[in-house]
């Protein structure tokens, strides 16, 4: 340090208390170093003396070089400079500065250099968070416009543009949001709600630059400023047109869903009645003609009016089935909260004969409560048990009902120790009408276990079984709670 | 029983209108009239426009009797069941006469519907002809032993 420079300290920085005082008081940070960039004053207290130090220790390597050069010009010219650096804070956060470096003259010759740092870094947060702000809407998916109070576009993103095919965004920066749409009198409605409320969410038809339509939604607001005072209006659309497109799919499948109900309806009701009416008259007559001439005819017209009665029969009960079979999920009624012990109970009261002739051992856990219809619960409680007892074997004949929980569902297994199925039949034997035994060695029509499937598969749940050939079966089925 | 002691207290016979189109279910339902001890008169019309005539007395049917009890099919050609038996109860000249559906539908919407319609009881066709007889003289013994039955004009 030379004679000149102490002169300088000595002068300005602490014999002048007047400007001592206005130094130490700035909200800026005021440092004097020498050509190298040594400290020589600084004018805030700080917790180690810095004087003597390096100014670039306290900045990050990247701008040593620019500081440097911009040192290196005010001292050759004496002109003030412009510099923006960032630095880490004493609690290690990066503080950002801009600065200006003034020439300390001693006559024409710079002796020092002031460096008046100013702490710009809230500053920069912000337009960082702007930046971040204004690159989501350019690249938000939707497309986004805002416009003047009056509808005159101003910006628009990418998305907008290639959503409404328009090549830059020059072709519609200046024209009106209407021209975006479709149906003028609609928009000024949408405009005009939106002044009043200050906002509108809805769908709406567009209409691209090649005149093509697509549908949207738009969510669109008034955005004021901090006075409160209406500034500009933001419109965010998303092509919302293959969802119409699936909607209307949807409707058109609903619509014939309900037709085909309603004609399986009719053919049920065709069925319960037209069909079953002929087949009763086959069956009274030939019954009549059994009784009147039973002596006048012989032992091979008997048998041959009993295969007659009974085939008709079997006809009557077929029908019966087939009907009982269409009508699940048809004028069902809501599931409702079912005590399945009760369900149970009760259908074992119904076949407590059967039970009861066939001398079968029938037991059950505790059964939970679910959510299903009672009478439909327990026709897939009787056909299950039905089955477990028409297809037991002669000896010591069990059937056991048990429950267990999952999170989602219940499962519900009736196991016996009947005949057991072969592995081949495992999904056959779920179709309509379908028999593994011919009539004579067990009745029935082959609908039951259809109908469970149907009730089951009706509430979301499953059916499948288990079955050893030849050591018996387990039927599951699960039903979903609520 | 005898017939003094239906509340009907008409001189003459009971008096059936059986309302089909099926001629074996006629035929049946004659044969168990027939079998029964109560002797019934029946007649038989075989449309819903027909049993209108009949119980309104018009055209063929001006000597018709008004019967004690209509047996009503509801599925009629023409008129339907369902129709004769609302204009029969709206009529206030016919809506006293009970009226039986006697039907092979066991569809819960034909048995709501007729008892909406304000049949008096809704009865389903046993398929197995002796359940089709007896069920024929049930309703014979029922509405003309048991029941009182309005007096007739």
């Amino acid at each position: 340090m030379n004679i000149d420079e102490q002169l300088v300290d000595e002068s300005i920085w602490q014999t002048d208390g007047k400007w001592h005082t206005l130094v130490e008081s700035a909200y800026n940070i005021i440092v004097i170093v020498d050509r190298k960039g040594v400290i020589q004053y600084i004018n805030k207290k700080t917790k180690e003396n810095i004087i003597n130090t390096s100014i670039y220790d306290y900045m990050f390597p990247e701008y040593h070089e620019q500081v440097q050069e911009s040192v290196g010009k005010v001292f050759e010219t004496g002109r003030p400079e412009d510099f923006e650096i960032a630095s880490a804070s004493s609690r290690g956060q990066v503080k950002w500065y801009i600065s200006r470096v003034g020439a300390i003259k001693l006559g024409d010759k710079v002796v020092s250099a002031v460096m008046i740092f100013t702490d710009i870094t809230k500053r920069k947060e912000a337009e960082e968070i702007l930046q971040i702000k204004n690159d989501a809407i350019e690249s938000s998916i939707n497309g986004i416009v805002f416009t003047d109070l009056k509808g005159n576009i101003n910006y628009i993103n990418h998305s907008l543009e290639s959503m409404w095919d328009y090549c830059s965004d020059d072709e519609i920066i200046g024209r009106n949001i209407i021209e975006l749409w479709e149906g003028r009198k609609r928009c000024l409605q949408v405009l005009n709600e939106m002044k009043d409320k200050g906002s509108w969410i809805g769908e709406l038809v567009a209409k691209k630059k090649n005149s093509d339509l697509f549908d949207v939604q738009l969510s669109s607001s008034i955005i004021k400023n901090k006075n409160g005072k209406p500034m500009l209006m933001m419109f965010s659309f998303i092509d919302i047109t293959e969802n119409k497109q699936s909607e209307r799919r949807l409707k058109q499948i609903m619509k014939e869903l309900v037709r085909s109900n309603e004609e399986l309806e009719q053919y049920a009701y065709i069925a319960s009645h037209d069909l079953k009416e002929p087949l009763r008259t086959v069956i009274s007559y030939l019954q009549l003609l059994e009784k009147r001439y039973k002596t006048k005819l012989d032992s091979a017209a008997d048998e041959y009016i009993m295969y007659a009665v009974e085939g008709a029969k079997h006809m009557e009960q077929l029908i019966k089935d087939l009907l009982g079979y269409s009508q699940v999920g048809v004028n069902t009624r809501e599931p409702q909260i079912v005590n399945s012990g009760i369900v149970l109970g009760r259908v074992l009261i119904n076949l407590q004969d059967i039970i009861n002739e066939a001398d079968v051992i029938v037991t059950h856990d505790k059964m939970p409560e679910v959510y299903a219809d009672d009478i439909q619960l327990g026709q897939v409680f009787q056909n299950l048990i039905n089955n477990a007892i028409k297809f037991r074997k002669q000896t010591d004949p069990e059937i056991h009902i048990s429950v267990k929980e999952r999170d989602s569902e219940w499962i519900f297994a009736v196991k016996d120790n009947g005949i057991g199925i072969k592995n081949e039949y495992k999904d056959k034997i779920f179709d309509i009408f379908k028999r593994l035994h011919i009539k004579d060695e067990y009745a029935g029509t082959g609908v039951g276990l259809s109908v469970c499937k149907r009730i089951i598969e009706y509430y979301g749940g499953q059916i499948w079984l288990e079955s050893e050939f030849g050591y018996g079966t387990t039927f599951y089925f699960t039903i979903p709670k609520k | 029983m005898s017939m003094e002691m239906n509340s009907a207290g008409y001189g003459g016979g009971i008096e059936i209108l059986l309302v089909e189109d099926n001629p074996g279910d006629v035929r049946l339902v004659k044969e168990a009239i027939a079998e029964n001890k109560i002797k019934n008169d029946i007649y038989v019309v075989s449309d819903g426009e027909e049993a209108l005539l009949f119980l309104r007395r018009e055209g063929d049917y001006k000597d018709a009797p008004q019967p004690d009890l209509i047996l009503l099919d509801l599925n009629l050609p023409k008129k339907s069941g369902r129709d004769v038996l609302e204009e029969v109860k709206s009529d206030p000249d016919l809506k006293r006469i009970p009226v039986v559906v006697l039907t092979t539908s066991d569809a819960e919407r034909d048995i709501l519907r007729s008892y909406d319609l304000h049949a008096n009881c809704y009865v389903t066709k046993p398929v197995d002809m002796n359940q089709f007889v007896r069920v024929v003289n049930y309703i014979e013994d029922f509405w003309f032993s048991i029941v009182k039955l309005p007096p007739k004009d």
